[in-house]
């Protein structure tokens, strides 16, 4: 009998809020745990792609217009690895594995130039107060449409410093631990190694090479991921709460090119499901969500 | 005592934490990033972009001094108005 067999079966309206919360939890049970090799492996493929376009484009071997494309593809392809590790999808602290799942963490984000511990903790901070206008460090994303936030998106990261960049910073200072003050320090420390990094690759005379592997990647790659990680599925971000925070919507663009986040209703009810389990999640728990009201836009 | 060490008021009167040499070094920075990255950055990419666009420039000294000009007055102005376009 499926999992989405069970769940008819039962007439929910009859079901109270801690019953059916119950329900939820024995469903959603059955696609927790397990290896997510699946993005162990997209983390290290993705980085190694990234990493040879740097000898294949500065020796001139693979020409600038089939580099930048091939970089912006890693940058948005960069983040969700981390996210798993983040997490702690891959293993939780103490776990044999533990320290693989530190590893992906670490090295996943190279290309888009975020490090691990400020990603892993404002994070955190999101899913906490998904919506909050105070305390959702990713509350800019926010937007009456899609092109209304490609619109704002780009105005914002014309400013020498971009409000996300703030509200990052701001959530980290919130904390105020010693986790936090080091998560910090290392977000400032990567920002200026980059940049040192580019200055040194461009006055060595490879401005335009740099450009296309790191500098159009991550604003272009930076947008896609903002506006399908964090715009398309929490929109229209007004409600705040389990239930209320975040949609499943249907993308023209499919599960694909939307990296599973048409399903990311999913991940806020249960943050320690996999990716990849999402959809099969989703589809077993929908009448649930139906239940609860959860807005689910075409999907 | 180095002046890093001492203690510092807010405008109430209360005392902060003192700011350390780096600290203040790293302030400096980051207020100045916009134009630094416009000299370390823009100006080496318009430079090569010049070259690479014009036939002849690329042996000439022009096109760095206007990748140098193009990139430090837009790091400048961008320092300025907080803005980059």
């Amino acid at each position: 009998m499926s999992v989405s067999a069970t769940v008819h079966e039962h007439d929910l309206s009859e079901l109270s809020s801690q019953q059916l919360l119950r329900l939820e939890r024995s469903i959603a049970e059955q696609f927790m745990g397990g290896l997510p090799w699946g993005s162990i492996v997209w983390a290290f493929t993705n980085l190694a792609v990234w990493l040879s376009l740097w000898p294949l484009t500065l020796s001139g071997v693979l020409p600038l217009w089939a580099a930048a494309p091939i970089a912006t593809l890693n940058v948005i392809l960069s983040y969700l690895p981390s996210h798993e590790a983040q997490h702690r999808i891959i293993a939780r602290e103490g776990e044999r594995l533990f320290w693989l799942n530190e590893v992906v963490g670490h090295l996943s984000p190279v290309p888009l130039g975020l490090p691990y511990q400020a990603a892993r903790l404002t994070h955190y901070e999101h899913h906490k107060h998904a919506n909050d206008l105070e305390l959702d460090p990713d509350i800019n994303t926010r937007a009456d449409s899609g092109w209304h936030m490609v619109v704002k998106d780009i105005g914002m990261q014309l400013q020498t410093v971009p409000k996300t960049n703030i509200a990052y910073a701001n959530a980290l200072e919130r904390l105020g631990t010693e986790d936090a003050r080091r998560a910090g320090a290392t977000l400032l420390a990567y920002a200026l190694v980059t940049n040192a990094l580019l200055f040194g690759f461009a006055w060595a005379g490879y401005a335009l090479e740099v450009a296309a592997i790191v500098w159009l990647p991550r604003i272009v790659g930076g947008l896609y991921i903002r506006f399908f990680l964090s715009w398309a599925p929490h929109h229209p971000a007004l409600a705040v709460g389990r239930y209320r925070d975040t949609r499943g919507f249907r993308s023209r663009l499919g599960n694909i090119l939307t990296m599973g986040m048409q399903y990311h209703v999913i991940h806020h009810l249960y943050p320690r499901m996999p990716l990849m389990r999402h959809p099969a999640a989703f589809r077993a728990l929908r009448p649930i969500l139906v239940a609860r009201g959860c807005r689910l836009d075409g999907i | 005592m180095p002046r890093d060490d001492v203690a510092h008021l807010s405008s109430d009167g209360a005392p902060t934490a003192p700011v350390s040499l780096i600290g203040r070094l790293l302030t400096l920075l980051l207020q100045g990033m916009p134009l630094i990255f416009g000299i370390g950055f823009i100006a080496p990419l318009m430079t090569q972009l010049l070259d690479r666009a014009l036939p002849g420039a690329a042996q000439a000294e022009w096109p760095l001094v206007a990748g140098l000009a193009i990139g430090g007055s837009w790091g400048a102005v961008a320092n300025l108005t907080g803005r980059w376009l």
